[in-house]
Protein backbone atom coordinates (compact mmCIF):
# COMPACT_ATOMS: atom_id res chain seq x y z
CA UNK A 1 0.00 0.00 0.00
CA UNK A 2 1.33 3.43 -0.96
CA UNK A 3 2.11 5.62 2.02
CA UNK A 4 2.69 9.33 1.84
CA UNK A 5 3.13 12.37 4.02
CA UNK A 6 0.96 15.29 2.96
CA UNK A 7 1.93 18.78 4.03
CA UNK A 8 -1.11 20.69 5.27
CA UNK A 9 0.04 23.74 7.33
CA UNK A 10 -3.47 24.92 8.06
CA UNK A 11 -4.86 26.39 11.25
CA UNK A 12 -7.43 24.09 12.81
CA UNK A 13 -9.89 26.97 13.05
CA UNK A 14 -9.25 28.36 9.54
CA UNK A 15 -12.63 27.16 8.27
CA UNK A 16 -14.35 28.94 11.15
CA UNK A 17 -12.29 32.10 10.59
CA UNK A 18 -13.26 32.20 6.92
CA UNK A 19 -16.96 31.99 7.73
CA UNK A 20 -16.54 34.57 10.51
CA UNK A 21 -15.05 36.98 7.96
CA UNK A 22 -18.02 36.42 5.66
CA UNK A 23 -20.38 37.18 8.56
CA UNK A 24 -18.41 40.30 9.35
CA UNK A 25 -18.73 41.49 5.75
CA UNK A 26 -22.50 40.99 5.87
CA UNK A 27 -22.73 42.96 9.12
CA UNK A 28 -20.50 45.75 7.78
CA UNK A 29 -22.58 46.02 4.61
CA UNK A 30 -25.65 46.66 6.77
CA UNK A 31 -23.71 49.01 9.05
CA UNK A 32 -24.32 46.88 12.12
CA UNK A 33 -21.80 46.79 14.98
CA UNK A 34 -21.60 43.34 16.56
CA UNK A 35 -20.76 42.32 20.12
CA UNK A 36 -20.04 38.75 21.20
CA UNK A 37 -21.21 38.53 24.83
CA UNK A 38 -19.75 35.61 26.76
CA UNK A 39 -19.63 34.27 30.32
CA UNK A 40 -20.07 31.20 32.48
CA UNK A 41 -23.68 30.01 32.89
CA UNK A 42 -25.61 32.19 35.32
CA UNK A 43 -23.13 35.09 35.42
CA UNK A 44 -25.85 37.53 34.30
CA UNK A 45 -25.53 38.04 30.53
CA UNK A 46 -29.28 38.25 29.91
CA UNK A 47 -29.96 40.38 33.02
CA UNK A 48 -27.25 42.84 31.98
CA UNK A 49 -28.70 42.97 28.46
CA UNK A 50 -32.12 43.75 29.95
CA UNK A 51 -30.41 46.76 31.54
CA UNK A 52 -28.78 47.93 28.31
CA UNK A 53 -30.90 47.17 25.24
CA UNK A 54 -33.07 50.27 25.64
CA UNK A 55 -30.78 53.05 24.44
CA UNK A 56 -31.72 56.66 25.20
CA UNK A 57 -29.48 57.87 22.35
CA UNK A 58 -31.61 56.11 19.75
CA UNK A 59 -29.13 53.35 18.95
CA UNK A 60 -31.27 50.38 17.90
CA UNK A 61 -30.13 47.14 19.54
CA UNK A 62 -30.97 43.63 18.37
CA UNK A 63 -30.05 40.38 20.07
CA UNK A 64 -29.09 36.97 18.75
CA UNK A 65 -29.62 34.45 21.54
CA UNK A 66 -27.54 31.30 21.54
CA UNK A 67 -28.71 28.56 23.85
CA UNK A 68 -28.31 24.83 24.00
CA UNK A 69 -32.09 24.56 24.28
CA UNK A 70 -35.24 26.61 24.65
CA UNK A 71 -36.04 30.32 24.33
CA UNK A 72 -36.25 31.44 27.98
CA UNK A 73 -33.68 34.23 27.53
CA UNK A 74 -35.11 35.35 24.19
CA UNK A 75 -38.58 35.61 25.74
CA UNK A 76 -37.25 37.88 28.52
CA UNK A 77 -35.65 40.26 26.01
CA UNK A 78 -38.58 40.21 23.59
CA UNK A 79 -40.72 41.51 26.45
CA UNK A 80 -38.60 44.70 26.25
CA UNK A 81 -39.65 45.19 22.60
CA UNK A 82 -36.17 44.31 21.40
CA UNK A 83 -35.79 42.31 18.17
CA UNK A 84 -34.55 38.91 19.30
CA UNK A 85 -33.57 35.93 17.17
CA UNK A 86 -33.02 32.56 18.81
CA UNK A 87 -30.60 29.87 17.76
CA UNK A 88 -30.43 26.57 19.57
CA UNK A 89 -27.29 24.52 19.27
CA UNK A 90 -28.86 21.15 20.05
CA UNK A 91 -29.03 19.77 16.48
CA UNK A 92 -25.21 19.80 16.58
CA UNK A 93 -22.96 17.32 18.34
CA UNK A 94 -25.40 16.57 21.16
CA UNK A 95 -25.94 20.27 21.87
CA UNK A 96 -22.90 22.42 21.20
CA UNK A 97 -21.44 24.31 24.14
CA UNK A 98 -20.65 27.43 22.10
CA UNK A 99 -21.67 29.32 18.99
CA UNK A 100 -19.42 29.06 15.99
CA UNK A 101 -19.31 31.18 12.85
CA UNK A 102 -21.39 28.69 10.88
CA UNK A 103 -24.28 28.73 13.36
CA UNK A 104 -24.35 32.53 13.25
CA UNK A 105 -24.12 32.39 9.45
CA UNK A 106 -27.22 30.19 9.34
CA UNK A 107 -29.08 32.73 11.48
CA UNK A 108 -28.19 35.81 9.40
CA UNK A 109 -31.19 35.56 7.01
CA UNK A 110 -33.48 35.68 10.07
CA UNK A 111 -31.79 38.76 11.56
CA UNK A 112 -33.45 42.17 11.08
CA UNK A 113 -30.12 43.80 10.18
CA UNK A 114 -31.74 46.76 8.42
CA UNK A 115 -33.60 47.65 11.62
CA UNK A 116 -30.70 47.64 14.08
CA UNK A 117 -27.43 49.55 14.57
CA UNK A 118 -25.98 47.11 17.05
CA UNK A 119 -26.32 43.36 17.34
CA UNK A 120 -25.44 41.60 20.58
CA UNK A 121 -24.76 37.90 20.16
CA UNK A 122 -25.37 36.27 23.52
CA UNK A 123 -23.19 33.19 23.43
CA UNK A 124 -23.83 29.89 25.20
CA UNK A 125 -22.82 30.07 28.86
CA UNK A 126 -19.31 28.60 28.97
CA UNK A 127 -15.90 30.06 29.86
CA UNK A 128 -13.84 27.88 27.53
CA UNK A 129 -15.12 26.97 24.06
CA UNK A 130 -16.68 30.32 23.02
CA UNK A 131 -13.25 31.93 23.38
CA UNK A 132 -11.94 29.77 20.52
CA UNK A 133 -14.60 30.53 17.94
CA UNK A 134 -14.90 34.00 16.39
CA UNK A 135 -18.34 34.53 14.92
CA UNK A 136 -17.80 37.78 13.00
CA UNK A 137 -17.97 40.19 15.94
CA UNK A 138 -16.37 43.64 16.24
CA UNK A 139 -15.95 43.47 20.01
CA UNK A 140 -15.92 40.81 22.70
CA UNK A 141 -17.42 41.44 26.10
CA UNK A 142 -17.45 39.00 28.97
CA UNK A 143 -19.29 38.90 32.26
CA UNK A 144 -17.56 37.58 35.36
CA UNK A 145 -19.72 37.48 38.49
CA UNK A 146 -18.10 38.00 41.88
CA UNK A 147 -19.74 34.75 43.03
CA UNK A 148 -17.40 32.88 40.67
CA UNK A 149 -14.32 33.77 42.73
CA UNK A 150 -11.30 35.97 42.10
CA UNK A 151 -9.17 33.23 40.51
CA UNK A 152 -11.17 32.91 37.28
CA UNK A 153 -8.86 35.05 35.05
CA UNK A 154 -6.01 32.70 35.97
CA UNK A 155 -8.06 29.57 35.32
CA UNK A 156 -9.60 30.70 32.02
CA UNK A 157 -6.91 32.94 30.50
CA UNK A 158 -8.01 32.34 26.91
CA UNK A 159 -11.41 33.88 27.56
CA UNK A 160 -10.13 36.76 29.69
CA UNK A 161 -7.36 37.54 27.20
CA UNK A 162 -9.59 37.87 24.13
CA UNK A 163 -12.17 40.37 25.43
CA UNK A 164 -12.17 44.15 25.27
CA UNK A 165 -14.49 44.72 28.22
CA UNK A 166 -15.08 42.75 31.40
CA UNK A 167 -18.32 43.31 33.29
CA UNK A 168 -17.75 42.41 36.94
CA UNK A 169 -21.33 41.57 37.92
CA UNK A 170 -23.28 40.94 41.16
CA UNK A 171 -21.31 43.53 43.14
CA UNK A 172 -24.40 44.02 45.33
CA UNK A 173 -23.38 40.67 46.90
CA UNK A 174 -19.85 41.79 47.85
CA UNK A 175 -20.71 42.44 51.54
CA UNK A 176 -21.81 38.81 51.85
CA UNK A 177 -18.85 37.17 50.12
CA UNK A 178 -15.17 36.56 50.77
CA UNK A 179 -14.47 37.77 47.22
CA UNK A 180 -11.30 39.93 47.14
CA UNK A 181 -11.97 42.52 44.44
CA UNK A 182 -8.40 43.90 44.45
CA UNK A 183 -7.06 40.40 43.95
CA UNK A 184 -9.49 39.76 41.09
CA UNK A 185 -8.46 42.98 39.37
CA UNK A 186 -4.77 42.14 39.84
CA UNK A 187 -5.38 38.71 38.28
CA UNK A 188 -7.27 40.32 35.41
CA UNK A 189 -4.44 42.82 34.89
CA UNK A 190 -1.89 39.98 34.79
CA UNK A 191 -3.81 38.14 32.05
CA UNK A 192 -5.08 41.10 30.00
CA UNK A 193 -3.09 44.24 30.95
CA UNK A 194 -5.04 47.47 30.57
CA UNK A 195 -8.36 45.79 29.68
CA UNK A 196 -11.46 47.91 30.40
CA UNK A 197 -13.75 46.71 33.16
CA UNK A 198 -16.94 47.93 34.80
CA UNK A 199 -18.25 47.05 38.26
CA UNK A 200 -21.95 46.39 37.88
CA UNK A 201 -25.00 44.85 39.47
CA UNK A 202 -27.77 43.81 37.13
CA UNK A 203 -29.97 43.35 40.21
CA UNK A 204 -29.56 46.78 41.84
CA UNK A 205 -28.72 48.61 38.62
CA UNK A 206 -25.45 49.96 40.05
CA UNK A 207 -22.93 50.65 37.31
CA UNK A 208 -25.31 49.62 34.55
CA UNK A 209 -25.58 53.17 33.14
CA UNK A 210 -21.88 52.99 32.25
CA UNK A 211 -22.46 49.60 30.59
CA UNK A 212 -25.44 50.94 28.63
CA UNK A 213 -23.34 53.91 27.52
CA UNK A 214 -20.36 51.72 26.53
CA UNK A 215 -22.66 49.60 24.38
CA UNK A 216 -24.53 52.56 22.86
CA UNK A 217 -21.27 54.31 21.94
CA UNK A 218 -19.79 51.27 20.18
CA UNK A 219 -21.17 51.93 16.65
CA UNK A 220 -19.70 55.47 16.70
CA UNK A 221 -16.41 54.23 18.14
CA UNK A 222 -16.08 51.64 15.40
CA UNK A 223 -17.01 54.14 12.69
CA UNK A 224 -14.37 56.56 14.02
CA UNK A 225 -11.80 53.74 14.07
CA UNK A 226 -12.62 52.79 10.46
CA UNK A 227 -12.24 56.40 9.27
CA UNK A 228 -8.82 56.75 10.88
CA UNK B 1 -13.56 20.84 27.66
CA UNK B 2 -13.08 22.66 24.34
CA UNK B 3 -10.88 19.79 23.17
CA UNK B 4 -13.91 17.98 21.70
CA UNK B 5 -14.77 21.04 19.58
CA UNK B 6 -11.15 21.26 18.46
CA UNK B 7 -10.97 17.53 17.71
CA UNK B 8 -14.04 17.79 15.46
CA UNK B 9 -12.45 20.76 13.66
CA UNK B 10 -9.23 18.76 13.18
CA UNK B 11 -11.11 15.79 11.68
CA UNK B 12 -13.07 18.12 9.33
CA UNK B 13 -9.84 19.78 8.20
CA UNK B 14 -8.03 16.48 7.65
CA UNK B 15 -10.94 15.05 5.66
CA UNK B 16 -10.64 17.95 3.22
CA UNK B 17 -6.94 17.18 2.67
CA UNK B 18 -7.06 13.38 2.69
CA UNK B 19 -9.03 13.00 -0.56
CA UNK B 20 -10.57 9.80 0.73
CA UNK B 21 -7.26 8.15 1.61
CA UNK B 22 -7.00 6.49 5.00
CA UNK B 23 -5.07 8.67 7.45
CA UNK B 24 -2.54 6.95 9.69
CA UNK B 25 -1.21 10.01 11.53
CA UNK B 26 -2.03 13.68 12.06
CA UNK B 27 0.87 15.94 13.01
CA UNK B 28 -0.32 18.93 15.01
CA UNK B 29 1.48 21.99 16.40
CA UNK B 30 0.00 23.23 19.66
CA UNK B 31 0.95 26.64 21.05
CA UNK B 32 1.32 26.94 24.81
CA UNK B 33 -1.26 29.73 24.92
CA UNK B 34 -4.06 27.67 23.38
CA UNK B 35 -5.10 26.14 26.69
CA UNK B 36 -5.16 22.69 25.13
CA UNK B 37 -4.81 19.66 27.37
CA UNK B 38 -2.88 17.13 25.23
CA UNK B 39 -4.32 13.96 26.78
CA UNK B 40 -7.84 15.34 26.55
CA UNK B 41 -7.36 16.30 22.90
CA UNK B 42 -6.01 12.84 22.10
CA UNK B 43 -8.96 11.20 23.85
CA UNK B 44 -11.54 13.40 22.10
CA UNK B 45 -9.81 12.94 18.74
CA UNK B 46 -10.48 9.20 19.10
CA UNK B 47 -14.19 9.97 19.35
CA UNK B 48 -14.28 12.58 16.60
CA UNK B 49 -12.38 10.27 14.22
CA UNK B 50 -14.96 7.48 14.31
CA UNK B 51 -16.43 6.64 10.91
CA UNK B 52 -14.07 9.11 9.22
CA UNK B 53 -10.82 8.77 7.27
CA UNK B 54 -9.09 9.52 10.61
CA UNK B 55 -10.41 6.44 12.38
CA UNK B 56 -7.48 4.74 14.10
CA UNK B 57 -5.03 7.54 13.20
CA UNK B 58 -2.35 8.68 15.65
CA UNK B 59 -2.49 12.31 16.78
CA UNK B 60 1.06 13.60 17.20
CA UNK B 61 1.13 16.85 19.16
CA UNK B 62 4.22 19.04 19.00
CA UNK B 63 4.17 21.66 21.78
CA UNK B 64 5.28 25.18 20.81
CA UNK B 65 6.53 27.36 23.68
CA UNK B 66 5.14 30.88 23.78
CA UNK B 67 7.26 33.92 22.93
CA UNK B 68 6.12 37.53 23.27
CA UNK B 69 7.87 40.66 22.00
CA UNK B 70 7.48 43.96 23.84
CA UNK B 71 6.10 46.73 21.63
CA UNK B 72 8.00 49.38 23.57
CA UNK B 73 11.51 48.00 24.23
CA UNK B 74 11.67 44.97 21.92
CA UNK B 75 12.47 42.55 24.73
CA UNK B 76 11.42 38.93 24.06
CA UNK B 77 10.02 36.78 26.81
CA UNK B 78 8.23 33.49 27.45
CA UNK B 79 5.09 34.30 29.45
CA UNK B 80 4.67 30.74 30.79
CA UNK B 81 4.64 30.30 34.55
CA UNK B 82 8.05 29.55 36.01
CA UNK B 83 8.44 26.56 38.31
CA UNK B 84 6.09 27.78 40.98
CA UNK B 85 7.46 28.84 44.34
CA UNK B 86 4.36 30.79 45.26
CA UNK B 87 0.85 30.60 43.84
CA UNK B 88 1.27 33.97 42.12
CA UNK B 89 3.90 32.37 39.90
CA UNK B 90 1.31 30.00 38.49
CA UNK B 91 0.05 32.56 36.03
CA UNK B 92 1.19 33.65 32.59
CA UNK B 93 2.83 37.06 32.62
CA UNK B 94 1.67 39.42 29.86
CA UNK B 95 3.57 42.48 31.04
CA UNK B 96 7.13 43.00 29.78
CA UNK B 97 9.58 41.87 32.49
CA UNK B 98 12.08 44.38 31.04
CA UNK B 99 10.16 47.66 31.03
CA UNK B 100 6.73 46.83 32.49
CA UNK B 101 4.77 47.80 29.35
CA UNK B 102 1.60 45.88 28.48
CA UNK B 103 1.66 46.16 24.68
CA UNK B 104 3.21 43.13 22.97
CA UNK B 105 3.06 41.04 19.85
CA UNK B 106 2.82 37.27 19.95
CA UNK B 107 5.85 35.83 18.14
CA UNK B 108 4.67 32.26 18.72
CA UNK B 109 2.57 30.20 21.09
CA UNK B 110 -0.89 30.67 19.55
CA UNK B 111 -0.50 27.92 16.96
CA UNK B 112 -3.10 25.24 16.54
CA UNK B 113 -2.08 23.96 13.18
CA UNK B 114 -2.24 20.68 11.33
CA UNK B 115 1.30 20.64 9.99
CA UNK B 116 0.99 17.43 7.96
CA UNK B 117 -0.90 14.17 7.67
CA UNK B 118 0.31 10.70 6.85
CA UNK B 119 -1.92 8.74 4.50
CA UNK B 120 -1.85 5.13 3.36
CA UNK B 121 -4.03 4.06 0.43
CA UNK B 122 -7.81 4.17 0.47
CA UNK B 123 -8.52 0.82 2.06
CA UNK B 124 -10.55 1.88 5.06
CA UNK B 125 -12.59 4.83 3.92
CA UNK B 126 -14.26 5.91 0.73
CA UNK B 127 -14.62 9.51 -0.30
CA UNK B 128 -17.82 10.97 -1.71
CA UNK B 129 -16.23 10.95 -5.11
CA UNK B 130 -15.52 7.24 -4.97
CA UNK B 131 -19.08 6.62 -3.85
CA UNK B 132 -20.31 8.49 -6.90
CA UNK B 133 -18.06 6.36 -9.12
CA UNK B 134 -19.40 2.99 -7.96
CA UNK B 135 -21.78 1.20 -10.27
CA UNK B 136 -25.47 1.87 -9.70
CA UNK B 137 -26.92 -0.50 -7.18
Amino acid sequence: MHRAKVRVAEDVLDANATIARANREDFDRENVAVVNLMSAPGAGKTSLLERAVEQPGGVRVGVLEGDVQGSLDADRLAALHTPVTQINTDPGFGGECHLDANMVRAAIPALPLAEVDLLVIENVGNLVCPAEFRVGEDARVMVSAVTEGEDKPLKYPLMFRTCELVLVNKIDLLPHLDFDLDRFLANLEAINPGVDYLLVSARSGEGTNAWREWLGALPDRLAAGARR
Amino acid sequence: MHELSLAIAIVDLVERHASGRRVTAVNLKVGAMRQVVPRSLEFQFGFAARDSVCEGARLEQEPVAALLRCGACGHDWDPAPRAAETTSDLTFSFRCPGCGTAGFEVVRGEELEVESIEVGGNAGARSNQEERCTAPR
